[in-house]
């Protein structure tokens, strides 16, 4: 995980994203006590990705204030925030509901395929693949970059 | 490359220092190694001005250019 900057954005995304991931907690403790604990935790999958690109993208936000501009650490928050979305999403769309059904049914039923495939999950698929792309991609002009003294 | 550096001839008129010449434009004495060795990819422009700025010469003195049929092919 990144270190905490000193960008006021990024501490504010950053203090944001913890108060998103407590709220997230307590709304989960109180529609389900712990007592009953079980296929419902894992719908926390995806938002605990979702959140973690979501702090990617405040060392985003604050190394693109920086004089170095697009230098590895941007590179980096963006990469960190597409891998977040994708595998959020993907959580999302496959392995949440293909485990929330083997826990409901206490891993005795093993078979069929579960997915839930949403629009927006697809959406947030695709823009996390882009931005691995773009971060592959500023990579490659990044290293062009570098050889001009 | 056709196109030469010939910075080590100008540093040895000016009587300087590679070491002082990348101190006074700002670069490290690696980069400025490179840049003496033709082993970059280019020059920027503002590299070249504190260049000529500190060896008092124009940007001919510096980088030379060996006529090649085939660099409009590339």
């Amino acid at each position: 995980m990144p270190a905490l900057s000193a960008s006021p954005i990024a501490l504010a995304l950053r203090i944001f994203v913890l108060i998103v991931a407590v709220l997230l907690g307590l709304k989960h403790l109180a529609i389900y006590p712990a007592s009953e604990a079980g296929a419902d935790w894992i719908g926390l999958a995806a938002p605990v990705f979702y959140l973690w690109a979501f702090w990617s993208g405040a060392e985003v936000f604050s190394k693109s204030r920086d004089a170095a501009g697009f230098g590895p650490a941007l590179l980096s928050g963006l990469n960190q925030m597409g891998a977040g979305l994708m595998l959020g999403a993907w959580v999302a769309i496959l392995a949440e509901p293909a485990l929330r059904h083997l826990v409901q049914n206490g891993f005795t039923v093993m078979t069929g395929v579960r997915f839930d495939l949403t629009l927006a999950n697809l959406v947030l698929a695709f823009a996390g693949l882009t931005l691995i792309l773009l971060a592959r991609r500023g990579r490659q002009i990044r290293a062009e970059l570098d050889g001009f003294v | 490359m056709p196109v030469r550096v010939t910075l080590d001839v100008m540093l040895a008129r000016r009587k300087m220092r590679a070491r002082d010449v990348a101190e006074k434009i700002g670069l490290s004495e690696t980069q400025l190694s490179l840049l003496r060795n033709g082993k970059v990819r280019g020059m920027r422009f503002d590299t070249l001005s504190k260049l000529c700025l500190v060896l008092d010469c124009r940007p001919g003195d510096i980088i030379d250019y060996d006529v090649d049929e085939t660099d409009l092919d590339a």
